[in-house]
């Protein structure tokens, strides 16, 4: 049997860890290929619905990156988006949806190697915790296939 | 002729246009009586119907941003310490104007007294907060002392029970958007079917966006003809903000939205 292949799907920052993960590049890292990346201008955009959506759509991981604090290129993004993840999280932890697959970090445009550690850290969590199903068991039991 | 209807009908000659009160409930066909229902009276035969006592428990500032309530004008409004902590909230968040809203409040048990402002409406509420209901209390507590698979398997359930009536965002003070991001199309975040993925996205988003402004009235989880304590996750949220960054809502005209600032030293522990 194959060994399984987590989906993982990052919402990152434009300026620090987008930047970081092309550093990562160019500096020939190599890190796991399950990382999906989805560019934002910055993590104050990052919406929780965002998330949701991933792991409806079949997520087994995520990954949600940007800036340091004091590092926003727009000065106050990441603080809005810190405030918003500590309460996301702590209503997901509530209704006991699975935090451990989310990995929330910061990520800036030189630490190309964080980025490369985070990448490969995170596909060898969620492959020893196995696929991600309490989502889809929500879709198999309802009639309506979700859009 | 008691006070409270004397204060009504002088509010009503003094120029506002509308009382928003309470009236006895029907009764059920078990024979049981119904909680004090809602009441419009505009004119001074309308105000002999109005009651207000221990039972009268539903919010009433829903109404306040009502369109159709707004354009009759001055309101006046019989408020519990929660309708109160409603109304200095939608002050907060520039739903309601200075003079736009009096409050008819019970002082004490016999007393009733008239709240022209909001800086006495704010005055009121001060010592005055209720805490949640024991009921409340001991299934937060428990809910909290499961797992979270168990968690899972409590919301997991209620979410599938969730008929998707919207009744629990209609009694909310709080959710007063025109339209709201549950029913936009464009984009569709959350499929309209009433099925369990959707109701998930849609119970979670409803405590997110009330994050920080919930002022834990509980009428959701009342409004829910299915039962579900879905009042619970707002309560969470409004006991995580408030422990996180020490805000409380609806309690002074001056507060922020948790949600909307930040303080450069806010700390986490889970962000690597």
């Amino acid at each position: 049997m194959e060994p399984f292949e987590p989906k993982i799907i990052a919402f990152v920052c434009n300026w620090c860890t987008y930047a970081g993960a092309d550093l990562a590049g160019t500096s020939r890292l190599k890190y796991a290929s399950n990382v999906k990346i989805i560019r934002f201008p910055c993590t104050g955009r990052i919406d929780f619905m965002l998330l949701q959506k991933a792991f409806a759509n079949g997520a087994d991981g995520i990954i949600v990156s940007g800036c340091h604090p004091n590092d926003c290129h727009y000065t106050s993004g990441n603080y809005h988006a810190r405030r918003r993840w500590t309460i996301y999280k702590s209503l997901l932890d509530f209704t006991g949806i699975d935090t451990s697959r989310i990995a929330f970090t910061w990520v800036s445009a030189a630490e190309g190697s964080k980025w490369a550690d985070l990448v490969n850290t995170t596909v060898e969590t969620i492959r020893q915790l196995g696929p991600y199903t309490d989502m889809q068991e929500l879709i198999g039991q309802s009639t309506h296939e979700p859009q | 002729m008691n006070t409270l209807h004397t204060l009504s009908r002088q509010q009503l000659e003094l120029g506002a246009q509308v009382i928003i009160g309470y009236t006895p409930g029907s009764n059920g066909t078990s024979g049981t009586s119904r909680p004090p229902k809602p009441f419009f009276a505009q004119s001074p035969e309308e105000v002999e119907q109005l009651i207000f006592d221990d039972t009268c428990h539903y919010n009433l500032a829903v109404y306040l941003t009502k369109k159709e309530v707004t354009a009759l004008g001055k309101r006046v409004l019989f408020a519990t310490l929660p309708t109160l902590r409603s109304i200095i909230r939608l002050a907060v968040e520039h739903q309601v104007n200075e003079g736009d809203v009096a409050v008819i409040v019970r002082a004490n048990d016999t007393e009733y007294a008239l709240l022209n402002t909001l800086a006495e409406m704010e005055t009121f509420l001060n010592g005055r907060t209720p805490a949640m209901s024991q009921e409340d209390r001991e299934q937060l507590d428990a809910l909290l002392a499961m797992n979270q698979e168990e968690r899972w398997a409590f919301w997991k359930e209620a979410f599938e029970t969730c008929i998707r009536c919207y009744a629990c965002r209609q009694a909310c003070p709080l959710c007063y958007c025109a339209t709201c991001a549950a029913t936009a199309n464009q984009p569709q975040w959350i499929p309209v079917a009433q099925h369990a993925l959707g109701n998930t996205e849609w119970h979670l988003m409803r405590a997110m966006h009330l994050a920080g402004r919930c002022i834990t009235c509980g009428q959701c989880g009342e409004a829910c003809p299915m039962g579900l304590p879905v009042h619970l996750l707002a309560f969470y949220l409004a006991e995580t903000v408030q422990h996180e960054y020490g805000a409380a809502s609806g309690l002074t005209l001056t507060e922020t939205t948790p949600m909307s600032v930040y303080k450069p030293e806010d700390t986490t522990n889970f962000i690597r």
